[in-house]
């Protein structure tokens, strides 16, 4: 999923929309007359089928055929605006000519605008293309709230959403997992001795090296302070230090315009596993924050990887 | 069957460049839709009846039949006044509702034979 990455505010690519209605015809007929839409056209037949897709994929918006057998529009409307999820994503309704009551009725459960079967082309295009935007902007204004302003990077909010689902999927499907914490070294003094605005700089440059350097699946965040975090799925905790390690000496290594004879560096501390740990999510923060308080008492710039698995922690090397 | 070309229903979109296909796959598969409604009425079976005539009035119009669509809506009509009791519906009286849909049904045509059919 675009929103997931690394770097915030990716363009994603065609935008999802999805087509639910129990004529294989109408299927057929949508898929002609939008095939030169920049969209991902999919398609379900049954209101249950719709959900199970919904829920498992980032659905830009829905066309949504309200009289259908079994489960029907009205309730899967119902159960998409309940859920925090799914309640924006735009929901069109394609409806009969003389169901106006039924528009009513799916305007008072969540949906955004409807589109009167037999279908008008240009119409059609038109309402499709505006709900598109109306998606564009609540997934920015989202992405803005999980956004920290100063230097760009994912925030707390975002990284403790992210790190649950990471984390049970890591453990559901037996993968590896790593978490990393770092922490810039005696940025108190840069604060003191430069100004704050060599403070925010020096956050600024950190956080670039950093998000330069995590792949698109990693999630980058600042912690707080002077602190960042990255998530790192399908990474075996060897593999996440060799990874900080070039982090830490890019930070080491750069030039600082507003103090060019006073390096800045950075302790990391990392926990992971090769495998499914049974630990919770803030189990692994707590380990990560425990290495990252060895690589300080180590003598600072520096990394420091927990290994953890079924059997509990084990420190490993540090470099 | 009815099949002069003075009664017949054609599409206002078949030579419509996104949508010739898809017409004459419409027209192509009639005979098989129209045995399906046969057997839901020889089974007497209203719900897969409406069905049919739900599904052609959202979608006949969109293909360009749109006489097809309206008798498809009128029939949905006609058997929605029927009721939903089945013990009371007699099959005489759900063939003379869907008489006038299965009629237009079957006057669907390609003005010209599709060169892909």
């Amino acid at each position: 999923m675009s929103d997931t990455g690394a770097q915030p505010a990716t363009t994603p690519s065609r935008p999802i929309v999805l087509v639910v209605d129990d004529s294989p015809l109408v299927h057929r007929l949508l898929k002609a007359r939008l095939r030169d839409e920049p969209v991902d056209l999919r398609h379900a037949t049954s209101g249950s089928e719709a959900l199970e897709f919904i829920y498992a994929n980032d659905v830009a918006t829905v066309l949504l055929d309200l009289g259908m057998p079994g489960m029907d529009g009205f309730e899967v409307l119902r159960d998409l605006g309940e859920k925090e999820a799914t309640t924006h994503i735009p929901i069109i309704v394609l409806s009969g000519q003389q169901e106006s009551q039924d528009k009513v009725m799916a305007f008072g459960l969540g949906a955004m605008d409807y589109i009167t079967k037999p279908f008008d082309l240009s119409e059609l295009r038109a309402r499709m293309r505006s709900a598109l935007r109306i998606h564009r902007l609540v997934r920015m204004l989202n992405e803005r709230a999980q956004l920290d302003g100063l230097t760009g990077l994912w925030n707390r909010s975002h990284l403790d959403e992210r790190m649950d689902q990471l984390i049970s999927s890591a453990e559901r499907s037996d993968r590896p997992f790593s978490v990393a914490l770092f922490d810039l070294d005696h940025f108190k003094s840069i604060n003191d001795n430069y100004g704050h605005p060599a403070g925010d700089a020096a956050l600024q440059g950190a956080a670039e090296l950093i998000s330069g350097a995590v792949r698109n699946a990693d999630v980058a965040c600042r912690y707080g302070g002077e602190e960042f975090a990255v998530l790192m799925p399908e990474t075996t905790p060897d593999k996440a230090q060799a990874l900080c390690d070039r982090i830490r000496e890019s930070i080491a290594e750069r030039h600082w315009p507003s103090h060019p004879d006073r390096k800045i560096t950075v302790s990391i501390g990392v926990c992971g596993s090769e495998g499914a740990t049974g630990l919770a999510p803030e189990h692994w923060l707590a380990q990560a924050d425990a290495a990252l308080y060895r690589a300080k008492e180590g003598g600072r710039n520096r990394v420091v990887v927990t290994k953890v698995g079924k059997d509990g922690p084990k420190l490993a090397a540090a470099s | 069957m009815d099949g002069s070309r003075e009664e017949a229903l054609f599409s206002v979109f078949e030579h419509d460049p996104e949508m010739g296909e898809i017409v004459a796959l419409f027209v192509e598969e009639m005979p098989d839709r129209i045995g399906e409604l046969q057997s839901a009425l020889d089974s007497m079976d209203l719900e897969a009846v409406q069905t049919f005539a739900h599904q052609l009035k959202g979608a006949a119009g969109g293909y360009g039949f749109e006489q097809l669509g309206e008798i498809a809506a009128a029939t949905e009509r006609t058997l929605r006044s029927l009721g939903s009791n089945l013990a009371r519906i007699d099959h005489g009286a759900l063939v003379a509702a869907v008489t006038p849909l299965l009629s237009a049904c079957h006057r669907v045509r390609l003005s010209i034979p599709h060169a892909a059919a």
